[in-house]
């Protein structure tokens, strides 16, 4: 097939899922989607294998195709021109968690199947325990929400009235989700729509074989991609400290075993699943996977299915990367999401070190739900604290990114949009000192962000990353720094912040410091003028800059000195080596990294080898 | 665009008919919010409105509030005066530092920086 349409349908297919983003945008009622774009446009090919995802979140659209799977599954040949389909069920229907609703719009060219246009958005609230899609009380799936399987929303044109009113009475903002919804039937029209057309314009000849040469084409990319990795077996893990109940070790291991043009995460060895809303289904886990190994690789790799058909992953049944029904998994698409990307990385860091990516801080910005002066409900989640992106080779971490699920596709809210739409003043957004892993590349800061809340809310607390560093550093890059959660009442008495919970308050003031990103390298090898900047820009302290990047500057700031600079850095190598040569005769070397060893990774000479 | 005389209901319709071309659907239960008007007018002014005229008639205007905010590195922290948008009528001049609240946004004017509205009631910060 001609190289050139080829590439060009790849880059219109990615726009029309660009363009349903936008119809999205602007007709979807909830400040979720029209702010902040929680939500991701597709398109699959006839047999459900996802071929275009531009728009949105990563997490999101990597198991698109395990939705469009079941849903052919579940309908066969009982699929006709006009239907919309609709799912929700991670166990029943292939997807995240019961929040992201997938709608499905099957593209008929001639008369025949053609493809699918997809929207799967994060509802603002579908019933269950707590306002707001995530209860970290439920103990079952049953306590998340409505559950749906692949259901038929609209019937050759018509919307099915019945079923609506039926989504309707199971959420507590009725007019948010009503509205939502048939913004995601209109963005799926015009998806569908611009579908068509670019299959009459190539020629139904020729559009039969567009998908399945756009999928190879993306095969034979990441197979020459995976060729250059060094081959081997690698390991990586990461982990959490609590299981919504209390403390908890909980382990997301894999081993990566990279064989000529294939890559196999095994992720055997971790942890059973758990009781609280943390576990991963598996189409959760697959999109991780995929998301992880997407940003480690070539940024030109087209990221489609085919792509993925390189990647075999190995997740045994029971454990917090295949959970078993009726395990709840609410939280799954930021964690464990997060511990998976974190491990694969870290896997991988061991095939290309050049390319590692050292880890995004975790998350602990709660959810507030309460009544807005009209009556209404609202849902309110606070990204403006979201955590740092860690740094790579070529950059320092973005200061403040989100979750490392969303890779920076969801738009942080404008505050005077915000302001406007929920009853809350921003205080402050402001990017925190040392808040960033020290590293050549300097982690993402975290930011500093005070709220009030004006009215009385039911806030859920999710707290993945005050009790200890999380934004990993890598090749001798240290971690970000920890989070912090505090909440005041009106009245000036501090409200207790459970780590997962749901809490009653009043009026109250939120203040976060948000998790910092990991450093990526020696913060020895750091341009000193970078430091200084930094140090100018309050992103690094003085003291910081004296005793993680041994970086001397004039008292007045505006100079490095560099003869000094260059002493007190060797001093600090002779030392680090000395230090270094006494660990390997201890019995525990962990316990002999000298100061800020919470926040130390292992430097390149003590990297993970091959195995 | 609307003709005379046209009756709301035609106005919903179209807006619906457009609404579905653009966004591929209308809302059932939706209510329609008109936001803004506009009205083009045709017709020749007796005199040309002068940056000498808005100058001459410039007044200082009222500040609805007073903040405390970090102005710059030479200023530092200190009380400015806080203007709503809204209230703010043509030709008043504003010296920095000073901010303007608006629905949308937040304009800070800085120290040695002086905020104007024009006649039309757009904004000109000359910076110093």
């Amino acid at each position: 097939m001609d190289p050139v349409l080829l590439a060009l349908t790849q880059k219109q297919l990615d726009h029309i899922t660009r363009q349903m983003g936008w119809v999205m945008m602007k007709t979807a009622r909830s400040p979720i989607f029209s702010q902040s774009h929680d939500f991701s446009c597709f398109i699959g090919d006839a047999n459900g294998a996802v071929a275009a995802q531009a728009d949105g979140i990563p997490i999101h659209t990597g198991s698109g195709g395990f939705a469009l799977r079941a849903l052919k599954a579940a309908f066969g040949q009982d699929i006709a021109d006009g239907d919309v389909f609709l799912s929700n069920d991670p166990y029943l229907a292939g997807n995240n968690h019961l929040a992201d609703w997938t709608v499905m719009r099957p593209v008929f060219v001639d008369g025949e199947l053609f493809g699918f246009s997809c929207n799967r958005a994060h509802q603002s609230d579908i019933g269950g325990g707590v306002a707001g899609t995530y209860n970290p009380a439920a103990r079952e799936i049953f306590h998340e929400g409505v559950r749906i399987p692949p259901l038929r929303l609209a019937e050759r044109g018509v919307v099915r009235k019945d079923v609506v009113h039926l989504l309707l009475a199971n959420t507590r903002c009725q007019d948010l989700l009503a509205g939502d919804l048939h913004a995601m039937l209109g963005s799926t029209k015009i998806g569908a729509e611009r579908l068509a057309a670019l299959a009459r314009d190539v020629g139904s000849r020729q559009a039969s074989r567009l998908f399945p040469n756009l999928l190879d084409y993306a095969e034979r990319r990441m197979r020459a991609q995976i060729s250059n990795l060094q081959p081997g077996r690698y390991s990586g893990a990461d982990m959490s400290d609590h299981d919504c109940f209390g403390a908890a070790s909980v382990t997301v291991q894999v081993t990566l075993t990279v064989e000529g043009d294939r890559l196999m995460f095994d992720f055997s060895g971790s942890s059973p699943q758990i009781e609280g809303f943390k576990n991963s289904p598996l189409a959760n886990t697959h999109s991780a996977v995929y998301l992880a190994v997407a940003t480690f690789l070539d940024a030109s790799l087209p990221r489609n299915e085919g792509a993925y058909r390189a990647i075999e992953i190995i997740a045994p049944e029971g454990s917090i990367v295949n959970a078993r029904p009726p395990a709840p998994v609410g939280f799954t698409t930021t964690h464990p999401a997060h511990e998976i990307i974190t491990a694969c990385w870290q896997a991988l860091t061991g095939a290309a070190p050049d390319r590692s990516c050292a880890g995004w801080g975790k998350s602990l910005h709660p959810v507030s739900a309460g009544a807005t002066a009209q009556g209404s409900v609202f849902v309110l989640y606070h990204w403006l604290g979201y955590p740092a992106a860690g740094a790579v080779a070529e950059r320092d971490g973005f200061n403040v990114l989100g979750t490392v699920n969303t890779l920076g596709g969801l738009v942080l809210p404008n505050v005077e949009d915000l302001e406007l739409a929920y009853p809350i003043e921003i205080r402050r957004q402001e990017f925190r000192t040392d808040g960033g892993g020290a590293g050549k590349m300097r982690g993402g800061t975290g930011v500093c962000y005070e709220a009030r809340q004006l009215v009385p809310t039911e806030t859920t607390f999710r707290d993945e990353a005050s009790r200890r560093p999380s934004g990993v550093g890598v090749l001798g890059g240290h971690a970000g720094a920890a989070g912090t959660i505090r909440c005041r009442a009106a009245d000036g008495t501090m409200i207790a912040t459970p780590a997962y919970g749901t809490v009653r308050c009043g009026p109250m003031e939120l203040c976060i410091e948000s998790t910092g990103g990991g450093g990526w390298g020696d913060p020895l090898e750091r341009d000193p003028e970078a430091v200084r900047r930094d140090v100018l820009d309050e992103l690094v302290s003085p003291e910081a800059a004296r005793t993680l990047y041994h970086v001397v500057l004039s008292s007045d700031l505006a100079l490095v000195d560099y003869d000094a600079t260059n002493r007190a850095r060797s001093k600090k190598r002779f030392t680090t080596t000395m230090l270094e040569e006494i660990a390997q005769c201890e019995i525990s070397p962990q316990e002999s990294w000298p100061a800020h060893d919470m926040r130390v990774s292992p430097r390149p000479s003590s990297q993970s080898k091959p195995h | 665009m609307v003709e005379r005389g046209e009756p709301i209901a035609t106005i919903g319709r179209q807006f619906e008919a457009e609404h579905q071309r653009l966004f591929g659907h209308t809302q059932p239960d939706g209510r329609h919010q008109v936001v803004s008007i506009k009205v083009s007018g045709f017709g020749a002014l007796d005199g040309e409105l002068s940056e000498d005229h808005i100058n001459r008639t410039a007044c200082a205007g009222k500040p609805d509030d007073h903040r405390e905010i970090w102005v710059d590195p030479d200023y530092d922290w200190r009380e400015v005066a806080v203007f709503s948008g809204s209230s703010l009528a043509p030709r008043v001049l504003i010296d920095g530092p000073a901010i303007v609240e608006e629905t949308t946004t937040t304009i800070l004017v800085g120290a040695r920086d002086r905020l104007r509205v024009t006649t039309a009631g757009n904004y000109i910060i000359e910076l110093q």
